[in-house]
């Protein structure tokens, strides 16, 4: 399928989703469809540098933050530019505050690609699991910073309060938040399957099978690394820049959680890292067996689930649900890989 | 003006360890060198050298008058230099035809045909064409070999170095080969050769150089370098 025709069908596909739950109205599903559609988000930019190019990040709760953490600091500068700027700048903040959520989103996804930018920087010269360790330590140093960081609320968190509704056609503020998230997941996996047939996708993947091969094929496998964790992290952090508005209450603890790291590795791993539909399949699958499971059981019932289903996963599906139909499909690949003969 | 390839007195080291010790060659363009030693003699390191994986201590590599130093591996085989891995590194998750796609997009200059007749005829040039969807593990190891050496082609080299493209095949297999290096040859691309068998090394080579220990013992014309006495008891009287 042709891109432009993928990217339509995508959105279309979205904004159907939209109109479905706004048919059905139950409120709750809102609530818990954000979520399931935040992880899509998040699991198709893990998926990215994962997947495609082969480096583990377990900080994608670190990305996460940047995004919900530039969006808190925003929000505070009104109140905040009242007492300490002078009144010239406060005036003209007070004019332009709040800002708009989608504006609040490229924020986000801008500093986090930053990041993504300085830990590539700091970390792409290590391989493997000593490339994961370094992504984890950045993590707890950047947790470490907010903690210590009194404008947002340090370890206390921040209150956020959202009006009930939006300027835009007095939406009700959730299903706002919902159809912005469904847009965002929208674009990350045009992005995704954008990347699986480019010149840049075939580079991600010649330094996943061997980097040294890939240099010698003229890859510029640093650059394009980089390339990789800045666009991987920004979109981790814009999945996390609408979230105060979403929970109303922002807290190092739970917005640095392991949970983010955990299911943004788990989730492209159960749908199969190979391309776009892997990580989508995890994630709604997985996300939506969390939201039920912590609703009718617990939520640390939930996390417990995640275990389980990726040890067996791992165990006995190392190629995802995806691997499942490899089999069904009549030649090429499959068939290659285990022996290739006619 | 200089050689077309100017190693000019290399040294490198690993640790305490000496590696290449010294080591001065220099190739003009369009020969066939043979480049021989024992295991562990320093060849493949001479290569890591030239494609930039090592960057030596002491002593500089020119090509087409450029110093090399400092600059990247990719940005070596973008200026031609190519290699091929003793060991071969396919690209395994991608097909046949991917691998030399790799190349052709990152390093590849002819921009004139479609890149998929591009992947078509390099293939075709090694009979790999019918197993352009295969993936690698289902290969067998003269026909790794080949794509080996055909992803090395495909970034239009001026420069092949051509590590130990021999080494585990029968003889027939090699004589394939080494036709395809001659027909490389006579298509304008110097190469350097590296290998054991010495009969492929003989009717390939128009000049030897020898390694032992990290040391160049002797350079020159083959017939008489195989029978220089130092080679002899070095190496292949060994
Ligand atoms: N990355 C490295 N670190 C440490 N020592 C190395 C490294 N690479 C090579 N060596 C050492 O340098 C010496 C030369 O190795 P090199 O691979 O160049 O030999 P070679 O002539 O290619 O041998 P062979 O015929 O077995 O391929 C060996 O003693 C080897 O152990
Ligand atoms: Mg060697």
């Amino acid at each position: 399928m042709r891109m432009p025709i993928f990217s339509l069908l995508a959105l279309v596909v979205a904004a159907a989703l939209f109109a479905a739950f706004l048919a059905i109205g139950n409120e709750y599903l809102f609530f818990a469809g954000y979520v399931v559609v935040q992880y899509v988000v998040i699991a198709t930019a893990w998926n990215i540098l994962g997947g495609y190019c082969g480096y583990v990040n377990f900080g994608t709760g670190a990305f996460f933050a940047v995004g919900a953490y530039a969006t808190v600091a925003l929000h505070k500068l009104q109140n905040y530019s009242e007492n300490n700027f002078p009144p010239a700048v406060a005036e003209v903040i007070a004019v332009i505050f709040p800002l708009p959520i989608p504006v609040l989103i490229l924020i986000g996804g801008l500093l986090s690609g930053i990041i993504g930018l300085l830990m590539g920087y700091l970390t792409l010269r290590l391989r493997g699991v000593f490339f994961a360790i370094a992504t984890l330590a950045l993590a707890v140093v950047l947790q470490t910073l907010v903690v210590n960081w009194d404008y947002v609320g340090g370890s206390r968190g921040a209150t956020i309060l959202r009006p009930p509704t939006t300027s835009l056609f007095g939406m009700d503020y959730i299903h706002y938040l919902f159809a912005l998230m469904l847009l965002l997941a929208a674009i990350s996996i045009i992005i995704a399957r954008g990347i699986e047939r480019s010149t840049f996708g075939y580079g991600l993947a010649s330094i996943r099978d061997d980097e040294l091969a890939a240099e010698a094929a003229g890859v510029p496998t640093l650059r394009l690394k980089l390339a990789c964790t800045a666009i991987s992290g920004a979109l981790m952090g814009m999945a996390g820049a609408p979230f105060p508005y979403y929970v109303g209450y922002v807290e190092p603890a739970s917005t640095f959680s392991l949970i983010y790291a955990v299911n943004a590795i788990a989730m492209p791993m159960v749908g199969g890292t190979a391309g776009w539909l892997g990580p989508l399949l995890g994630s709604l699958t997985l996300g939506s067996l969390q939201q039920i499971a912590s609703v009718t059981i617990s939520s640390e019932a939930s996390l417990l689930l995640i275990g389980v289903i990726l040890v067996a996963f791992v165990v006995l599906a190392p190629r995802g649900m995806l691997g499942w139909f490899d089999r069904l499909r009549p030649k090429r690949k499959g068939m290659v890989a285990t022996g290739g003969g006619h | 003006m200089t050689a077309f390839l100017e190693i000019d007195a290399i040294t490198k080291k690993f640790g305490g360890f000496t590696a290449l010790d010294n080591i001065t060659i220099s190739v003009g363009r369009g020969e066939r060198v043979g480049l021989i030693g024992p295991n562990g003699s320093g060849k493949s390191t001479v290569v890591n050298c030239l494609s930039g994986v090592f960057s030596p201590e002491l002593g500089a590599i020119r090509f087409r008058d450029q110093d090399l130093r400092g600059l990247r591996a990719f940005e070596r085989t973008r200026l031609g230099i190519a290699r091929s891995f003793q060991l071969p590194k396919p690209f395994r998750s991608l097909t046949v035809a991917e691998n030399v796609r790799v190349p052709l997009l990152y390093a590849g200059r002819g921009r004139s045909k479609a890149i998929d007749e591009q992947c078509h005829d390099l293939l075709t040039r090694v009979a790999l064409h019918d197993k352009a969807d295969w993936l690698p593990a289902a290969l067998t190891q003269v026909e790794l070999r080949k794509l080996e050496l055909i992803r090395a082609v495909a970034t239009e080299p001026e420069l092949l170095l051509a590590d130990e493209a021999m080494a585990g095949l029968s003889g027939s297999e090699v004589t394939e080969i080494v036709a395809f290096l001659l027909q490389l040859s006579d298509d304008g691309v110097t190469i350097i050769m590296i290998e054991h068998i010495m009969s492929a090394v003989m009717s390939f080579s128009n000049r030897l150089v020898v390694l032992v220990s990290g040391k160049k013992v002797a350079d020159g014309d083959p017939q008489v370098v195989v029978k220089d006495p130092i080679v002899e008891s070095a190496y292949l009287g060994q």
